[in-house]
């Protein structure tokens, strides 16, 4: 025995009842009960935490009611929208409801308001040196000084190079410095493409086409149709207005040919798969069809026209399309059926081929032949589609670089170093530039290269206008002052082109200098930017002054009050022609593009008739085995916004991946390689080559490749950084248009694998034993209008019923209507304080969004019934998918499955039919989750809204360091939803159907003295307010007369698991596919 | 763990449940009375109090009372939004940049007021960040009769008489719901009405 061992212990711990094998019960009570006395005498001394309330020194006037929100209509990424603040900060961005048809509202309108509080924007102007040693700060003084001097030698060696500007105020404002300075305008977008207005030029003698109106389309007919992967475009609400069964005129058919399954294409009733290069073929062999073998329209009897088109008989094309001369024959008769009443549209992927203009032409012979020009279906008064310049001229400015021809390049919004293409060696001639400065917002893989960086406020703090389909121009104003030492772009040009003796800019700068008319101590209101922009405005748009205040209030001007005076440049010639024209002769100026179309004489020009051989070519052979298309990332697009946590975290409507870039493949070709998602690849494109994973990208072309664009910055900030890789660096170029369609690749296995963020485990539903998305066809719809919500009925309850009194919230969801576009899960992350989680996390399977857009491919019936190979996605069903996208939410069961298993009533029924759950209540047991079949209730693993700054915490988990960095930095907490909590760590927590709107829509009718009553339509939740096709109706279901109980009590309406009994209050109205040919 | 007899079992059974107690207590804590110190000794009875007039020592006619401001001149927003609001400090300064202006207190206000800082009150009626509160919505609530179903006083009693502002409700949940369940209130007992 050793001494050590024969030390006295301390009794206790010798006999403590926890060491021993069994606790028993007595011994558990004692214990207990003397850990419950310590704490409660260790808490007696506590309080709750004694916080400090400061009012205000002197009110500003306006903020008169605090804890109300205040609603400005501005501008965000091109579309018209409405900004609700709460004392003074943006909390949501949504569309403006003003605006008919929800204009061009995308994901990226509504998350820039987390780019707004961004803490890695630069906070004010930088000398940056070219990358040699730190950023260094400067003011803004300093970097305006050595423009200004520039500017003043009007040497003609000033080169501002900007992103497309459509507003005709700052369109005028560049046009003006280009002209009184001797300045150069070159506009570039990387995504930009000219070549339909290079066809309909060619064809038509016009840079544009009228713009189609989907809601008076019966046909459509895309290759590679993009208008709801860009809805820019404004199309979505018309396309789905005629997507309903009952439709006037009928329903809409949709035919898509398309290489890469795209969210277009998904929602297509027929789908035809054609690789990217050969879809022009297709086009020219379907207008051959109509045209020449037919001999159906006005073109056939034209000799120019049949010997253009010659070459492309169905039967030359068959061998490389892979179509049989009936699908040709399908087809034609399906257009000539609806000539007249149909639309044939193309896509920018599509066209952004090397034969683009081929399939353009073929697109306009089409549309032409079939008199669908003239018809509904295309709205020749609407102003049409701005065409988007296409990179001839920054490939002409590049070599004005190299020559030594431009000795100042400013950049605003353009980001070439990473975006053109590695071999139009940009990066390389900005070293023969003297004079580098970037307006743009951040230290971006650009503006490190250059010598200052003057950083443009974000678009919600400066003052700005732009010009749109469907609305003619609206205007962005701020909606708080700059965050940080920044200047609105409009202010900088206007401030700087002043200094230099602009004209224009010197009459607004002239103005702000102006003092005050009631305290002349104090400069007037209003930046020089805002004076230039009114004036411009005031003058040639709207047309006095109180007519400015109310298109500040509604945010925009319809087309109808500026027919004929937008511009106020070239007046119109006559009411019946192009009322503007473009500014300048610079290739790369933006041309605005008018309103007014002529239609008489809308037909083929005689230069038209002779350019058609040279426009249509020769049907072209596919460059390889395999062809490669790079399409714009749905969320990021461009990639400018790729450090938006809500955007990098937004799953892709039909990858489902997050946070990542991976090359898709055919599920044909993905199975002969024997490959599994994550696997590394290597894509090779001429001498680039690519390493990312591997995806099972269902309805992909088998020859064909799609990697998305936007992702792998290395510059954006600490959240975007290095995010997937850069595939711009694979577009090729070709007669001065960027090449990223159907581009020769080869793809070889790396040997790694990396595991992709994905939102969603098994692609393919078997709706046999599990009828949990309503679907069918038209023609069953049209026998029996609940085809589709067949299901097993009627399961015991043991729930006793509940009264219903007052109003019992409920939810239609129009299956039909929703396009998956995502709009509703970006709304519902702003509005509800959600936080951006991170690719671990979700690989983890703890994605914390409330409502997700459930992405499933039908199982066709199969004699003998699908076994468990369905989970896998089987070759037969992907290959051809039936898409249906079913936006999932917590469905507020009347008889909640949640509910019965808390053991701490934490979530429970409320009077009018919510779900609730009360965070200060939960615990975190998760058994709620675990009964939950909708699967809609998240969990918080970590503290995401606080920084965790305890070493040890941090030192256990890593990744709570990685959470801070995407939630917690500078400003971003200034996002958050006042009305909502932020929960903490150890929460359950799911849709609440928004219920802080109807808490507040029910004070408004105290306020008005109405005793909380509502009216159908006070409340909106958040993902109705968002979703453009109006798919999501919101409402009371005890009120018959509500239209969200109007739509349950459709034919079409289905609760999902009605066998259990759960009774949701979500009702889903079944998708029918146009299957009438 | 033997304990060596009956009245020491049933002391620590005892000592539990008394535990539990104090921590339930605790966990509904009634904040009844809580009168924290605050930046200026401002007294609610000089403002809204009733008058007191009298005549001091040298014969001046002096109002020891307050002068019935009532509670809106300075909690402007109650009827209008969430919050009642603390008055900025130009509100105060709309008499005080006249009257008292040699007491000690006024000299501290015009201290902020001239260095243009806040006052840093501290929150008396302070509820939990997750209870979500309405003025607006109890103030404009009508019985049947048109009539208005709570005034000011109802919680906040009398305030206007306090020379240091304290809690004078119990302010907890259960005192909250115990008036929502008044059959005459027609209020909601939902979670969500308060907690979202």
């Amino acid at each position: 025995m050793s001494a050590h061992e024969e030390t006295p212990r301390p009794v206790a711990s010798a006999k403590l009842p926890i060491l021993d094998n069994a606790l028993a019960r007595r011994d558990f009570l004692k214990l207990g009960g003397g850990i419950a006395t310590t704490a409660a005498l260790t808490t007696l001394g506590c309080q709750p935490p004694q916080e400090n309330s400061l009012p205000f020194v002197e009110m500003p006037e306006g903020l008169r009611t605090q804890g109300r929100p205040k609603f400005y209509a501005t501008v965000s990424a091109g579309a018209p929208v409405l900004v609700r603040t709460r004392e003074g900060r943006p909390i949501l961005i949504t569309p403006n409801p003003a605006c008919p048809a929800k204009v061009g509202v995308s994901v990226r309108a509504q998350a820039a308001l987390l780019d707004l509080y961004d803490p890695d924007r630069a906070q004010g102007p930088l000398s940056i040196r070219r990358g040699k040693g730190n950023p260094l700060k400067v003011d803004w003084l300093t970097v305006g000084t050595e423009v200004v001097r520039q500017l003043k030698a009007k040497a003609g060696d000033v080169v501002l190079l900007t992103e497309p500007i459509t507003g005709p105020a700052t369109t005028t404002l560049i046009a003006d410095l280009v002209r009184t300075l001797n300045i150069r305008h070159v506009s570039y977008s990387p995504l930009g493409s000219d070549v339909q207005t290079q066809a309909a030029e060619a064809l038509f003698g016009r840079p544009y086409l009228p713009r189609p109106n989907l809601a008076h389309a019966a046909l459509i007919v895309g290759f590679g149709a993009e208008f709801l992967d860009q809805p820019e475009t404004g199309m979505e609400l018309e396309f789905a207005k005629r997507r309903e069964p009952n439709a006037e005129g009928g329903m809409s058919r949709f035919i898509q040919l398309e290489g890469r399954l795209s969210l277009t294409g998904a929602n297509a009733d027929t789908r035809i798969r054609v690789r990217d290069s050969q879809l022009a073929n297709v086009a020219a062999a379907l207008a051959h069809t109509l045209i020449v073998s037919r001999k159906y329209g006005p073109l056939a009897s034209n000799e120019a026209v049949i010997a253009a088109l010659t070459p492309f008989a169905p039967s030359d094309v068959q061998t490389p399309t892979g179509l049989t001369a009936q699908v040709f024959e399908r087809l034609a008769d399906e257009l000539i059926n609806a000539a007249g009443r149909a639309v044939v549209l193309s896509g920018i992927t599509a066209t952004a081929t090397t034969n683009g203009l081929t399939l353009e032409t073929a697109v306009a012979l089409i549309n032409l032949t079939l008199g669908n020009y003239e018809g509904p279906a295309f709205d020749r008064q609407a102003l049409c589609t701005c065409a988007t310049p296409g990179p001839a001229a920054l490939a002409s400015l590049v070599e004005a670089m190299k020559a030594g021809q431009v000795k100042t390049l400013i950049l605003a919004g353009v980001n070439p170093v990473y975006d053109a293409p590695r071999a139009l060696g940009f990066a390389e001639a900005l070293a023969s530039v003297e004079l580098l400065v970037s307006l743009n917002d951040r230290l971006d893989e650009t503006s490190r290269l250059c010598d200052y960086l003057a950083p443009a406020s974000h678009p919600l703090e400066s003052w700005s206008d732009t010009a749109m389909p469907g609305i003619a121009v609206a205007v962005a104003q701020p909606v708080l002052r700059p965050l940080y030492d920044t200047h609105g772009l409009t202010d900088i040009l206007v401030s700087w082109g002043a200094s230099a003796g602009s004209g224009g800019a010197l009459e607004a700068a002239a103005l702000a200098a102006r003092p005050d008319a009631k305290n002349p101590a104090q400069k007037s209101a209003g930046s020089a930017g805002y004076h230039f922009i009114r004036n411009h405005l005031v003058t040639h748009v709207v047309g006095d002054a109180k007519s400015w205040d109310d298109l500040l209030r509604s945010g925009f001007v319809a087309e109808a009050t500026v027919i004929g005076r937008w511009t106020g440049l070239t007046p119109p010639a006559s009411p019946n022609t192009i009322t503007a024209r473009p500014l300048t002769t610079d290739p790369g100026m933006m041309p605005l593009i008018g309103i007014g179309f002529d239609t008489n004489t809308f037909a083929l020009t005689d230069a038209g008739l002779q350019a058609l051989p040279t426009l249509m070519g020769k049907p072209t052979a596919s460059p390889a085995d395999l062809e490669l298309q790079l399409y714009p990332h749905f969320a990021l697009h461009d990639g400018r916004q790729a450090n938006n946590g809500w955007l990098q975290e937004l799953p892709d409507p039909i990858t489902r991946l997050t946070w990542a870039s991976a090359v898709s493949i055919a599920p044909k070709r993905f199975a002969e390689m024997g490959l599994k998602d994550g696997d590394l690849m290597e894509v090779s494109v001429g001498e680039v080559t690519l390493t990312l994973p591997a995806y099972r990208h269902a309805g992909l072309h088998n020859d064909q490749l799609a990697i998305p664009l936007g992702q792998g910055r290395t510059h954006c900030g600490e959240i975007g950084k290095n995010v997937g890789v850069n595939a711009f660096t694979l577009m090729g170029q070709h007669t001065g248009r960027f090449v990223r369609a159907a581009l020769p690749v080869t793809l070889k296995k790396q040997g790694g694998f990396q595991q992709l963020p994905g939102a969603q485990g098994a692609d393919v539903i078997d709706r046999k034993p599990r009828p949990l998305v309503p679907l069918t066809t038209l023609a069953a719809y049209q026998k029996n209008p609940k085809s589709g919500t067949e299901q097993e009925e009627g399961g015991r309850t043991i729930w006793p019923e509940r009264e219903k009194k007052g109003p019992q919230w409920g939810m239609a969801i129009d299956l039909n209507k929703c396009t998956g576009c995502a709009k509703c899960v970006v709304g519902c992350q702003a509005e509800n304080n959600i936080p951006v989680v991170g690719p671990q996390t979700i690989i983890a399977g703890r994605e914390m969004s409330w409502l997700r857009i459930d992405r499933y491919y039908d199982a066709p019936e199969k004699a003998g019934g699908w076994g468990d190979e369905v989970w896998a996605g089987p070759l037969d069903v992907v290959e051809e998918p039936v898409t249906v996208f079913e936006p999932m939410l917590c469905q507020h069961c009347e008889n909640a499955p949640c509910e019965t298993v808390c053991p701490f009533n934490a979530t429970m029924h409320s009077e009018d039919g919510l779900n609730q759950q009360v965070y200060n209540r939960c615990v975190g047991t998760r058994y709620c989750a675990n009964n939950c079949p909708f699967k809609v209730r998240r969990y918080n693993w970590f503290e995401y809204s606080k920084a965790q700054t305890n070493p040890l915490f941090s030192l256990v988990f890593p990744e709570i360091k990685a959470h801070a960095i995407r939630n917690t930095r500078g400003r971003m907490q200034m996002k958050n939803n006042p009305e909502v909590t932020v929960r903490s760590r150890g929460v359950m927590e799911k849709c609440s159907f928004c219920v802080q709107r109807i808490r507040e829509a029910r004070a408004e009718s105290t306020r008005q003295g109405n005793k909380a009553t509502l009216k159908d339509g006070d409340v909106v939740t958040a993902c109705m307010e968002a979703c453009p096709t109006e798919a999501i109706v919101f409402g009371d279901l005890n009120d018959p007369n509500s239209r969200a109980a109007k739509l349950c009590a459709d034919a079409r309406s289905m609760r999902l698991l009605e066998s259990v009994g759960v009774k949701p209050a979500v009702h889903y109205l079944t998708k029918v596919r146009n299957d009438n040919t | 763990m033997k304990l060596p007899n009956k009245p020491m079992q049933l002391a620590v059974v005892l000592g539990a449940l008394a535990g539990f107690g104090v921590l339930a207590f605790l966990m509904i804590n009634p904040k009844q009375g809580y009168a924290p110190k605050q930046p200026i000794f401002f007294q609610h009875k000089r403002m809204a109090g009733d008058p007191n007039w009298v005549t001091d020592a040298n014969g001046k006619e002096v109002n020891l009372g307050g002068y019935q401001i009532p509670c809106r001149y300075c909690h402007t927003m109650p009827y209008e939004g969430r919050h009642s609001t603390l008055p900025s400090t130009d509100i105060c300064m709309n008499c005080h940049s006249v009257v008292g202006q040699d007491k000690e207190w006024v000299l501290v206000l015009k201290g902020y007021w001239e260095r243009g800082e806040p006052i840093p009150w501290v929150k008396v009626h302070d509820l939990p960040d997750f209870v979500y509160y309405d003025h607006s919505a109890h103030l404009n609530a009508v019985d049947d009769k048109g009539q208005p179903k709570l005034d000011c006083v109802n919680c906040h009693l009398d305030v206007k008489n306090d020379s240091v502002v304290q809690v004078r409700t119990k302010f907890n949940m259960g005192w909250c719901v115990e008036c929502h369940r008044k059959p005459e209130m027609a209020a909601s007992t939902d979670c969500v009405t308060c907690h979202r």
